[in-house]
C-alpha cells in the first residue's frame, strides 16, 4: 500500500483558510488525514472532482434503493470499483520491476512449514512495539503521525500463534482497521491457517506468525530488515511464506 | 508495495511466497513482478473477506495455497471473482 506524502498540519492550516468557503477539493482532501478523516474513503483524494462527485452520487443513490430492499452487495460492489480507481495513480509509481525471482516449492504443501507475515500493524499487546517510544499508543494517536511511520524503519512484530485474542493488536495509520478489529481473519489469517492445518493441508505452521506496518521507509525494508527476516525464517525451517499487505 | 519488496527478496533467497491482495492493489503484482499473487475483489483492509465470513477467507487460503504448489513461473496471477460480502 502506498502513502502519499501528507502533512497533517500543513492539512489543518489549509482546511482553516478554507472553513468558510470550503472548496470541493479541500472537501475531498479532508478524507486523507484532514478533519473528515477516513481511511476507508481517502481514496477520494485522489479522484478528480467530477469523478469524486460521481461516486459519492452513485453512494447516495445505490444507498438509497438500499433502504427498499437491504442489498448491501452493490454498495460494496460500488465502493470496491471506486477503492480501484482511486489507487489506480499508484500503478506508475518508482517501484517497478520488469523481471522478478521465483523460488519453486520443494515439496507439498501437506509436507511444508508455513509461516505468515502480514504488513497490517498486529501486535501482541504485551510485546507492543511502542512506535517512536510512545507507550500504549492507540490508532487515533498513530494516524496523524503517518509521515513518522513512512520514514521510519520497520519493525517486525513476533506473534505467537497461540496469543489469546484478547492480547492481540492491530494498529496502523495508513488503512482502515475496523474489519482487522472485528476480526483478526480478515488480514491476519491466523484461525483459518489453524484449521487448514488440522485439516492436513499444511503440514505445520510455524508457531509464531509475523506483521510489521507496511507504511515504512521502503530502502532500509528492501536492503536491510527484509533480508534479515528471511535469514530468519529459514533458519526456523520455513519452507514457503503466505503474505498479506494491509 | 512493502509486501512486494519482502516478497521478492524472500524469493531471491530462495524461499517460495505468495500474497494476498485486494482489488484496489492488484497493479502491484504485475508492477513488481510478484511471483504468485491471489487478487481478491474485496475491500481494502480486509484482503481475506469481511469480518466473520469464514467461508470466504477458507476459499482464498485455499486458492493462495495451492498457487504456491502449481504456479512454475514468476508472475502467476490468480483474480478470484467473487464479490465482497457481509458474513452469511
Amino acid at each position: 500500500m502506498t502513502i502519499q506524502a501528507v502533512d497533517p498540519q500543513q492539512i489543518a492550516a489549509t482546511e482553516a483558510r478554507e472553513a468558510e468557503g470550503e472548496s470541493f477539493e479541500a472537501f475531498k482532501k479532508s478524507f486523507a488525514y484532514g478533519r473528515r478523516n477516513d481511511l476507508l474513503f481517502k481514496f477520494i483524494k485522489n479522484l478528480s472532482d467530477e469523478d469524486a462527485a460521481e461516486f459519492l452520487r452513485g453512494l447516495l443513490e445505490k444507498l438509497g434503493r438500499t433502504i427498499d430492499d437491504g442489498d448491501l452487495g452493490r454498495l460494496y460492489e460500488h465502493v470496491y470499483e471506486w477503492n480501484v480507481r482511486g489507487y489506480a495513480h499508484e500503478a506508475a509509481d518508482r517501484w517497478q520491476y520488469d523481471t522478478g525471482p521465483f523460488a519453486p516449492l520443494a515439496k507439498p504443501l501437506s509436507e511444508c512449514t508455513l509461516g505468515l507475515l502480514t504488513a497490517t500493524g498486529h501486535f501482541d499487546a504485551r510485546d507492543d512495539p511502542e512506535p517512536f517510544g510512545v507507550k500504549n499508543m492507540t490508532q487515533a494517536e498513530a494516524i496523524p503521525r503517518i509521515m513518522e511511520f513512512i520514514r521510519s524503519e520497520p519493525t517486525l512484530s513476533t506473534i505467537p500463534l497461540d496469543t489469546p485474542r484478547a492480547e492481540l493488536r492491530v494498529r496502523h495509520p495508513g488503512y482502515d482497521i475496523r474489519g482487522a478489529v472485528a476480526d483478526p481473519n480478515v488480514n491476519f489469517p491466523i484461525d483459518r491457517l489453524a484449521e487448514l492445518e488440522r485439516e492436513g493441508v499444511i503440514g505445520h505452521l510455524l508457531p509464531d506468525a509475523f506483521s510489521f506496518v507496511g507504511a515504512t521507509a521502503q530502502t532500509p525494508l528492501l536492503k536491510k530488515h527484509a533480508p534479515q527476516w528471511a535469514g530468519m525464517l529459514q533458519e526456523r525451517g520455513v519452507d514457503a511464506m503466505l503474505l498479506v499487505p494491509a | 508495495m512493502s509486501v512486494g519488496h519482502v516478497a521478492r527478496v524472500f524469493e531471491e533467497a530462495g524461499l517460495p511466497t505468495v500474497v494476498v491482495m485486494a482489488g484496489a492493489f492488484g497493479f502491484r503484482a504485475q508492477g513488481m513482478s510478484l511471483p504468485r499473487t491471489v487478487i481478491t475483489r474485496h475491500i481494502g483492509g480486509r484482503p481475506l473477506g469481511a469480518p466473520g465470513d469464514v467461508e470466504r477467507q477458507h476459499l482464498v487460503l485455499r486458492a493462495a495455497l495451492d498457487l504456491l504448489g502449481s504456479a512454475v513461473s514468476n508472475g502467476t496471477v490468480r483474480e478470484l471473482t467473487e464479490p465482497y460480502r457481509a458474513a452469511p
